[in-house]
């Protein structure tokens, strides 16, 4: 018989066009970009700090034009060519309020990166676990609700701890109509009722906006997942 | 019909735990990210603690964590033999039945 494994991912990217040679992007704050919206609009979860920034986050620079001289030394080149894109060093990166700030190269000679405008920069969450895994379907322990606007679904815990799995979706308060509608949509897919290759249930990829029918257009505004 | 998952770590010939190793495909308790460009396999631990994981993690292409984890279930449910024996990274034989994985490690408290 067919094992069932559930895809979650967690979103977490966003992406800004430079309109000027400025250092501050703001990542957070914001409804709309937290959670945002799925597909490379919001994160899940706000960027905690630098730190988190740092560990945690990756940023890339896609770069519109040729330039010369405008990234540091740590770079494999000082210039930058068009469509090209650069992989920040995370020295370069800190958050500032709600702002994620780069260093330029006269603040940072070795990290920095000079952004000129029609850059493109991408901040995104890198996945680890507890942001993108796939479950057993046959480890489902339940589905219910954690408040009238948040449905968990929980899941034996992988690594055998007594703390579950969890993957909770974030909703609008309808009266357990949503509910209803997630408990009906794990209930299929832990009875092994969805005809696939055989290859992995895409359960709810908001990264990729990848979401199945029967939990798009709901009204689900956020997943999150929690691994123990 | 049980399926069994075999991982090779070293490419030389393994002769010390955590080297090689076979688990049923009913000990996956699931496949989760652990960095850009690795992915982790939780299974049933063989020491019967129950509490600590096994892992193996196979190292891959940056980002790809999503062919990687549907690659391997289409091997765990894979219909098209009847063989019971799948190799999924073998370093030893340079045999990496998933596209873009590159390495493997194998972790276990036993």
């Amino acid at each position: 018989m067919k094992t069932n494994f559930l895809y979650f991912r967690e979103h977490g990217k966003l992406s800004f066009i430079a309109t000027a040679a400025q250092t501050n992007f703001t990542v957070k704050g914001a409804t709309t970009l937290v959670p945002g919206g799925f597909g490379g609009l919001g994160f899940a979860t706000a960027i905690a700090d630098s730190t988190d920034l740092k560990n945690n986050h990756r940023v890339t620079i896609t770069s519109l034009a040729d330039n010369v001289g405008n990234r540091g030394s740590d770079y494999a080149s000082a210039n930058s060519t068009a469509g090209g894109t650069t992989i920040l060093e995370p020295e370069a990166l800190t958050i500032s309020s709600n702002d994620m700030v780069i260093a330029n190269v006269s603040g940072d000679a070795q990290e920095g990166y000079d952004i000129k405008v029609g850059d493109i920069v991408t901040v995104e969450l890198i996945p680890v676990k507890g942001n993108l895994g796939a479950f057993r379907a046959d480890r489902l322990l339940s589905v219910h609700a954690n408040s009238d606007t948040a449905t968990e679904v929980t899941f034996k815990a992988a690594d055998g701890s007594a703390a579950d799995d969890t993957v909770t979706f974030t909703h609008a308060d309808d009266d357990g109509v949503t509910f209803r509608a997630i408990a009906n949509y794990f209930a299929e897919a832990a009875s092994g009722n969805f005809v696939n290759s055989g290859a992995c249930t895409i359960a709810f990829d908001g990264q990729a906006d990848v979401i199945p029918q029967e939990l798009r257009g709901i009204g689900i505004t956020n997943m999150l997942l929690a691994s123990a | 019909m049980e399926r069994y998952l075999y991982f090779v770590k070293t490419t030389d010939a393994p002769d010390a735990t955590q080297e090689v190793a076979l688990y049923p495909t009913s000990s996956v308790t699931a496949i989760e990210a652990a960095s850009a460009t690795t992915t982790d396999i939780l299974l049933v631990p063989r020491d019967g603690s129950g509490t600590t994981e096994d892992k193996v993690t196979l190292t891959h292409a940056d980002l790809d964590h999503k062919n990687v984890i549907n690659a391997l279930v289409a091997m765990i449910n894979a219909q098209k033999n009847n063989d019971p024996f799948v190799v999924v990274a073998d370093a030893q034989n340079s045999i990496f039945n998933i596209n873009g994985v590159t390495a493997v490690s194998i972790a276990s408290t036993d």
